[in-house]
């Protein structure tokens, strides 16, 4: 499961069991499908985002992302969300 | 200008264990009219039950500062600091990069009653970094203590923005003046009492007052009062 919250007071913008997350280079592109409007929102806190990462069979632990440069894009005809982490840390809760 | 946003205006959020009042957009409470004033993003007034607290969370990109008015608070950090909080302490934590901290009321019987306000910083990325300061309370009567600035001294706790925050006990019937620069800000909480400004607005406890284009702005205790100033740059918001 990946949630994306806002920075500020962790307000959920939406959360999927349906993503993807690569590697690529030093950074993690996090990929998941979403409505127009959920997008609209992420863009608009783009620069504000939390991404949070649980695995189903480890709830002790999250993964935590996030993009310091704000970059998330929104691919319209594949209605899906892509953010480019640069920062990511584990740890337990 | 002096805008007065009265404490019943403020968001309320309770639960089993916490009650939090937001003086701006935090968590659920967004509204777009009352994102931040200058820098000052949050002002949460936070009251955690015995036993309880905020477990491990991440932040970011905030100075984050956390004065504590009763009982005590317990900080532990990724950073390795652990810091126990009570009234006369201040905390200021540079997120910067990210931090995981969390805080609790350590005590077994006692209500822990704080405020946590988020500066954003004049940079971004910056290295994370904690520290806590000790106030003489008795230095806050009929005078405005600093506690937090960007111009670091002794018992002033260093934050990365251009902006002092000011502790004050004034006694009932008497004033403190605020000499401010041309274009400023001056943002005006009060924790308990009464302050009348300027002769023009009162404030009642937990009102705010958000002060732009004044120079001179005189508080004066309608009863025994204790204050936060804060003196911010101008600009955004």
């Amino acid at each position: 499961m990946i949630y994306v919250r806002h920075t500020v007071g962790s307000r959920l913008f939406c959360e999927t069991t349906e993503y993807e997350i690569k590697p690529i280079e030093n950074n993690w592109e996090i990929s998941f499908k979403t409505d127009q409007k959920t997008a609209n929102t992420l863009l608009k806190f783009r620069d504000e985002l939390n991404i949070f990462y649980v695995e189903e069979d480890n709830q002790n632990q999250k993964t935590w992302f996030y993009s310091s440069e704000g970059q998330v894009s929104f691919l319209e005809n594949e209605s899906k969300c892509v953010i480019i982490a640069d920062y990511k840390t584990v740890y337990p809760v | 200008m002096i805008q007065l946003n009265p404490a019943n205006n403020r968001f309320t959020a309770k639960g089993d264990w916490q009650e939090s009042h937001f003086s701006f957009s935090f968590g659920p409470y967004y509204d777009e009219e009352n994102i931040q004033f200058g820098p000052l993003r949050v002002l949460n007034d936070d009251i955690v039950q015995p036993g309880k607290g905020f477990g491990i969370h991440p932040h970011r990109e905030a100075e984050i500062v956390s004065i504590v008015l009763k009982g005590q608070l317990k900080h532990e950090d990724n950073l390795g600091n652990v810091g126990f909080l009570e009234y006369g302490n201040v905390q200021r934590m540079t997120a910067g990069t990210g931090v995981l901290h969390s805080e609790v009321n350590p005590t077994l019987d006692e209500e822990t009653h704080f405020l946590q306000l988020w500066i954003l910083p004049n940079q971004k990325q910056l290295t994370p970094s904690y520290e806590d300061i000790t106030f003489d309370p008795e230095k806050l009567r009929n005078e405005l203590l600093p506690v937090v600035s960007n111009n670091p001294r002794e018992n002033v706790a260093m934050i990365h923005q251009d902006v002092t925050l000011y502790l004050s006990k004034i006694d009932a019937g008497k004033e403190v003046h605020f000499e401010q620069g041309q274009g400023r800000k001056i943002y005006v909480f009060v924790i308990e009492g009464e302050v009348r400004l300027n002769d023009e607005v009162t404030l009642q406890r937990r009102d705010d007052a958000r002060i732009t284009d004044l120079h001179a702005l005189t508080l004066q205790a309608k009863q025994d009062s204790f204050i936060l100033l804060i003196d911010l740059p101008g600009g955004e918001a």
